[in-house]
């Protein structure tokens, strides 16, 4: 789609009744989301694809509203401890829903810049849960590699942000990749009106994802290791 | 597939906590978590889990809170890792040990009990609520203190929609793999995620029309079948816990948290075992959940 074709299409009026329906549903893919990734045995969360898909297709404060449902849910189901971590899910859709906003989306390259600014937010609202609430800890295969950074010298709070960043961005661009997957797969109705980029191969995005956060991994190594010495 | 962790965590019953109103229940949870934030001593509030047991032991719903409570133990151990060679406190600290590249110090051993326990007490209580509060009536009084309809109604549908949704997952996680999809790793995630959604996204469109010829969103009064009343009982806990939480809060104020940071030195081997112990425990229930997921 060329843009002056874009600016002819005007972003669709979706009645309120799809919206009540849509934003449950991605909350609960949301949890869903994160079953798949223990079940596929990954190293993410994906937790946050159906925030994605709304915030992208409805706007960033519906998929804002759809991350704060996700966490009620779990804390209705599960654990009320996870309830601090709406306000990440709600930084991330307004990221993600603004982002495509300002045609964040129209190319490869600008969307991975768009996801990796999703993960750099979520991180800095995430890690200050986690160093003040949970004393650094994030349950999760991550706090070894914080340890690591800990036994290095580095202080909890640049320890925690910089393994959780690695994380986070490792998260949202495949996150964001499997999104747009999933935009393809949506009624034209509710995906006409966004500039994207078409699909990319997800192998490529996961190749490129690797080489972006090992490539951080070992800028940090190399910084803190110089650091403390 | 671990469905066990999707349950809704209602436990039915007729004890004390299940008869007192929501809202009551709420301003607890609230109370407790803004005390227990401020309370610097572990023992307090080790005697606040221990009530909290208590009650939860009172009112039938242990086994459940049980399993819960599994679910918490890694970010436990890791914060009583991290906490020991990094406490949450203004340096100096008192060294204790030294094991490796870490050093065990004494204020760590006393913000690791603070932080951990003011977590599994909060979480202990907050779970208490929710294992006797039937999630209708918690809609209800949503209502009641002004949130809107629409809100609830989609809190309530994505409480419904996961055990569906999950068991969607399982059906097309197994028809891909007999069609001798990869189990694992990134290569199966698209096609296991996006029939998932696309399924999903039918059922929008039905509930959207189900909703529609509903006449969602007509105003107007809207009644339930469940019926919530505030009782005497409740007004006067609320006003006795509002006055208590002044009375708490005019304490933690003069008493500075009851911080005893520099009072309790904790003997090495303690603070080594502890320490140890959380990295057992970290591997350990990792590889726990792991095994469980794979059955």
């Amino acid at each position: 789609m060329t843009t002056t074709e874009a600016k002819l299409v005007k972003r669709p009026r979706i009645p309120t009744t799809y919206i009540v329906a849509l934003i449950p549903v991605a909350a609960a893919l949301n949890i869903v989301g994160s079953t798949i990734n223990a079940a596929l045995r990954l190293p993410t969360f994906l937790d946050m694809i159906g925030t994605a898909v709304v915030a992208m297709t409805l706007g960033p404060w519906w998929g804002a509203l759809a991350g704060l449902i996700t966490n009620i849910g779990i804390a209705i189901i599960r654990n009320p401890v996870s309830l601090p971590f709406a306000l990440c899910n709600m930084v991330g859709a307004l990221v993600w829903g603004y982002g495509i906003r300002w045609k964040m989306g129209k190319s490869f390259g600008r969307l991975l810049i768009l996801s990796m600014f999703v993960g750099f937010f979520v991180s800095l609202t995430a890690v200050p849960i986690y160093v003040l609430v949970f004393g650094g800890a994030t349950g999760h295969f991550g706090d070894m590699l914080t340890a690591t950074f800990v036994a290095m010298g580095q202080r909890l709070w640049v320890s925690v942000f910089s393994s959780n960043i690695l994380v986070s961005f490792t998260d949202k661009i495949i996150s964001t990749f499997v999104a747009l997957a999933i935009l393809g797969a949506l009624p034209k109705e509710l995906t006409s009106h966004l500039e994207l980029v078409e699909q990319k191969n997800l192998k490529t995005v996961i190749w490129i994802t690797l080489g972006i956060v090992v490539g951080i991994a070992a800028l940090l190594f190399i910084m803190f290791t110089n650091i403390a010495g | 597939m671990n469905n066990m962790q999707l349950i809704a965590n209602y436990v039915p019953g007729k004890s004390f906590f299940h008869r007192l109103h929501p809202s009551t229940k709420i301003i607890w949870v609230l109370g407790a978590l803004l005390t227990v934030f401020f309370i610097k001593d572990p023992l307090i509030i080790f005697a606040f889990l221990v009530v909290v047991l208590v009650l939860i032991k009172a009112s039938n719903t242990f086994a459940t809170y049980r399993a819960s409570l599994m679910l918490l133990l890694p970010i436990i151990f890791g914060l009583i890792f991290f906490q020991i060679v990094a406490p949450a406190f203004p340096k100096p600290w008192t060294p204790l040990a030294r094991l490796g590249p870490f050093v065990l110090y004494n204020e760590g051993v006393y913000s690791a009990l603070v932080l951990s326990l003011r977590i599994i007490s909060v979480a202990s209580f907050a779970l208490l609520f929710i294992m006797t509060t039937y999630p209708g009536d918690l809609f209800t009084t949503m209502r009641m203190w002004g949130v809107p309809y629409e809100i609830s109604f989609m809190v309530t549908t994505t409480i419904q929609l996961i055990p569906i949704l999950q068991k969607e997952m399982n059906i097309i996680l197994s028809a891909q793999r007999s069609r001798a999809m990869q189990a694992s790793g990134f290569s199966a995630l698209l096609p296991s995620i996006i029939p998932v959604f696309a399924g999903a996204i039918e059922r929008v469109r039905q509930m959207s029309m189900t909703l529609e010829s509903r006449a969602f969103g007509s105003s107007g009064k809207k009644t339930s079948i469940r019926q919530l009343k505030m009782g005497t009982l409740d007004y006067t806990l609320i006003i006795l816990t509002i006055i208590a939480l002044i009375g708490i809060f005019y304490l933690l104020w003069i008493n500075q948290g009851f911080d005893r940071s520099q009072q309790m030195i904790f003997p090495a081997p303690a603070a080594i075992i502890l320490f140890l112990g959380s990295i057992i425990g970290f591997f350990g229930i990792l590889v726990l959940f792991a095994r469980r997921i794979k059955n």
